[in-house]
């Protein structure tokens, strides 16, 4: 785990790194400094992120800075602080944690429903498309996943957003940005809940449409294989009849492969929570991330490849919990 | 049925055909679009074929033709032409098998020739209106179907819906964009660019797989360990993060070459599903006896990866490669939807699809997200299905080779 954490930070530092264009240079691409006032500013940058440093140092010196420390002097003794801050933000001066603690509960709010929505409606669909194998309700549903996971998740937002948000067919149905109104806050409770979910419908929708056509044709991978196996046919030979068959035997048995694919849903939903945060206009992790591109904010870069590792790690990780705890016959020692 | 399917890929279209309609419908698609690209500046240009002006003859279409359109032409119909050939030779047995395999790589790296020239020499802007020039008298001229240029921007006709407006070929049919350019011969234009991403970065991965797949698979051991980590590690990054990183940090001075960076990077993010394919055929491949026969016999390393397990190994890189033209096209679009990809005035379907909500006024231009949409979604599904297609022909289990 800990390998792929560092293969991660070092390709995104190296391209970091050797890509064009410094921190700062985007104030005299302006135009209002002389040629020698660019120098000395480019200068002066370079200098104070300590970038005119060799390569290994800058990259063991970010390491070091995911923590900054800090000796508090008091009148019986010195202790010494740790603080985990993940680096500091060059364009907000604020420290990455600090920004995180306010943004990445809004992504995981939009990822954990959108998976969840995900499970709720793949697993009946690719169990309804197994039993009807080869019949029409199968056919027309297997076309119609394999459109859905082709429509990427721009022109959903786009036409969404065009119909429903902007009154071109004559009603606003939907808010086009944002979590929440305007003095959402002040409203009771219940109304709060129901403004929140009102703005969460769209973006939850456009991120879990192509999920949900994947996990459903993997679910109606996993019951075939089950369909065809031996103890179907014997629980046929005793003479259990078809639901119950279903019911008893076969659903509880493919649905083991579909944990794991949790594991494989959670960089998909973090790649899509950049488009879908940037679209609705939402202070999520995505939009943060995309911002902190535009402005070439080296330590926010890194700091959020690293969070995607090991929020991908983490994922895996519960997968492999999730399948130990679902199939008595694995077993970790 | 392997060896009939790895050597005659048409063996193959036919297998799909019979076994799956819906992939052959998909297929036509791709070959219209495909055509659509290719004769783009034959369909949608503003300058005539012929121009007959007072007794002097000029030909402003073909004049303005590059390398890149002459090479994508001479690539297509040497193409056909081998194709029809080697068919007819084939029967009665007189080509080689080598030669024809020769002749294939040469069309097809004719046609990525061409495509990667596609956006480095940009057609020399022309502003005559020579259908006003056509329209009067002693002059007269052949003009394509849609009298349109892609890029020249006209600001008195912005933002008109499409529909009918009295002159046949001077319509807007699908209406006009922010800047007035029409959006009809910018989607035909656009398929060019997302074509020659999709063919082009989906090569480079395939190289890159087929190549780490090979290595991991026939020497296994610390190699495929090794292998097998950095893969992880790839696949750990989001491959959109990582695209917005090198497309964000490439200076406005090189911007032509966004469509580059693009292709490579691309390229170079999606190789792990194909090298973990080859890897696992080659692991299943090497046990076999013939392999052992090779190896008794004394045959070269190169001989037995090359002619020996790769062309056995290479079928589950079929699938993948439909499956990855589909995504680099998808990345493409949402790149150039963000503002990241190609940059206007070059026409892109994500670029056009981002301009149907106007951010100051908020209004839907539908006619900017409808058939941008159409055409996005036509392209991906069909390769999609296509992908599905193959994969239930050569009845594998890829398990999530899907994405």
């Amino acid at each position: 785990m800990f390998p792929t954490w560092i293969g991660i930070t070092l390709i995104v530092f190296m391209i970091v790194r050797f890509a064009p264009g410094r921190p700062g240079s985007e104030s005299f691409e302006a135009g209002y400094l002389s040629a020698d006032g660019q120098a000395a500013s480019l200068s002066y940058y370079q200098r104070k992120l300590g970038l005119d440093q060799p390569l290994y140092k800058q990259y063991f010196s970010w390491w070091r800075s995911l923590f900054s420390t800090e000796i508090v002097a008091s009148e019986e003794h010195q202790t010494r602080t740790f603080e985990f801050t993940l680096g500091y933000s060059l364009t907000s001066r604020s420290s990455v944690v600090s920004e995180l603690k306010r943004r990445l509960p809004i992504t995981l709010l939009i990822s954990t429903l959108s998976i969840i929505l995900i499970y709720i409606i793949a697993i009946p669909t690719g169990l309804l498309m197994a039993v009807t194998r080869g019949r029409r309700f199968d056919i027309g549903s297997n076309t119609l996943l394999l459109a859905l996971w082709s429509v990427p998740i721009v022109l959903v937002a786009t036409l969404l957003i065009g119909y429903t948000t902007t009154g071109s067919l004559g009603v606003q149905w939907f808010p086009n940005n944002g979590l929440s109104s305007i003095g959402a806050e002040r409203l009771p409770f219940f109304a709060w809940l129901a403004d929140r979910a009102w703005h969460l419908i769209l973006p939850v929708v456009c991120i879990s449409l192509g999920g949900f056509a994947y996990l459903a044709k993997q679910t109606r991978a996993s019951v075939l294989e089950n369909l065809s196996m031996d103890y179907v046919r014997t629980a046929k030979a005793k003479g259990v009849s078809g639901i119950n068959i279903i019911k008893h035997h076969v659903f509880r048995n493919s649905l083991l492969p579909l944990i794991t694919i949790f594991a494989t849903l959670l960089p998909f939903m973090l790649a899509g929570s950049v488009i879908v945060e940037k679209i609705f206009n939402i202070e999520g992790m995505g939009l943060f991330t995309f911002r902190a591109v535009m402005n070439r904010d080296y330590d926010v870069v890194q700091a959020m490849a690293l969070i995607a590792g090991v929020l991908n790690s983490f994922g895996l990780l519960v997968a492999d919990i999730a399948y130990a705890a679902a199939d008595p016959r694995i077993k970790y020692r | 049925m392997y060896n009939s399917i790895g050597k005659n890929p048409i063996a193959l279209l036919k297998l799909i055909y019979q076994r799956n309609n819906f992939a052959a419908i998909s297929l036509g698609i791709l070959c219209v679009f495909s055509l659509l690209a290719i004769f783009a500046p034959f369909i949608a240009n503003h300058r005539p074929y012929v121009l007959v002006r007072q007794n002097s003859i000029e030909f402003p279409l073909f004049n303005m033709l590059r390398l890149s359109d002459w090479i994508l032409f001479i690539g297509f119909f040497l193409g056909l032409l081998t194709f029809w050939f080697c068919r007819s030779m084939q029967r009665k047995a007189k080509c080689s098998k080598r030669a024809t395999l020769y002749i294939y790589l040469g069309a097809v790296l004719l046609t990525f020739t061409a495509s990667l020239l596609i956006t480095l020499d940009r057609p020399t802007l022309d502003t005559t209106d020579y259908y006003a020039l056509s329209q009067s008298r002693d002059n007269w001229a052949i003009f394509a179907p849609l009298v349109h240029d892609p890029v020249t921007a006209n600001i008195a006709e912005r933002l008109k819906e499409p529909g009918w407006q009295g002159d046949l070929s001077t319509t807007n049919w699908l209406g006009t964009d922010g800047a007035g350019a029409d959006v009809c011969t910018r989607l035909i234009h656009a398929s060019r660019i997302a074509l020659s991403i999709g063919l082009i970065s989906t090569s480079i991965a395939l190289l890159l797989g087929v190549c780490v797949g090979s290595v991991m698979g026939y020497f296994g051991a610390w190699i495929d360990t090794l292998g097998m980590r950095i893969i992880e590690i790839f696949m750990a990054i989001p491959r959109l993060f990582l695209l917005l990183l090198v497309m964000a940090f490439i200076p406005p001075q090189f911007s032509s070459y966004t469509i580059y960076a693009m292709m490579i990077v691309i390229g170079l993010t999606s190789w792990m599903n194909c090298a973990r394919f080859v890897r696992a055929e080659f692991l299943k491949l090497r046990e076999l006896d013939y392999i052992c026969a090779a190896k008794a016999v004394g045959l070269p390393r190169r001989s037995i990866i090359f002619y020996h397990l790769l062309p056995n190994g290479i079928t589950p890189v079929l699938v993948d490669a439909s499956f990855s033209i589909a995504a680099a096209i998808l990345l493409e679009t949402s790149l150039s939807f963000l503002g990241f990809g190609i940059k206007p005035p070059d026409p892109s379907w994500g670029q056009m699809l981002a301009e149907a909500i106007d951010p100051s006024t908020g209004v839907f231009h539908w006619w900017l997200a409808f058939f941008p949409g159409v055409m996005i979604f036509l392209t991906v599904f069909s390769l999609n299905c296509i992908g599905d297609a193959l994969r239930d022909v050569l009845d594998s289990r890829f398990g999530d080779a899907a994405r």
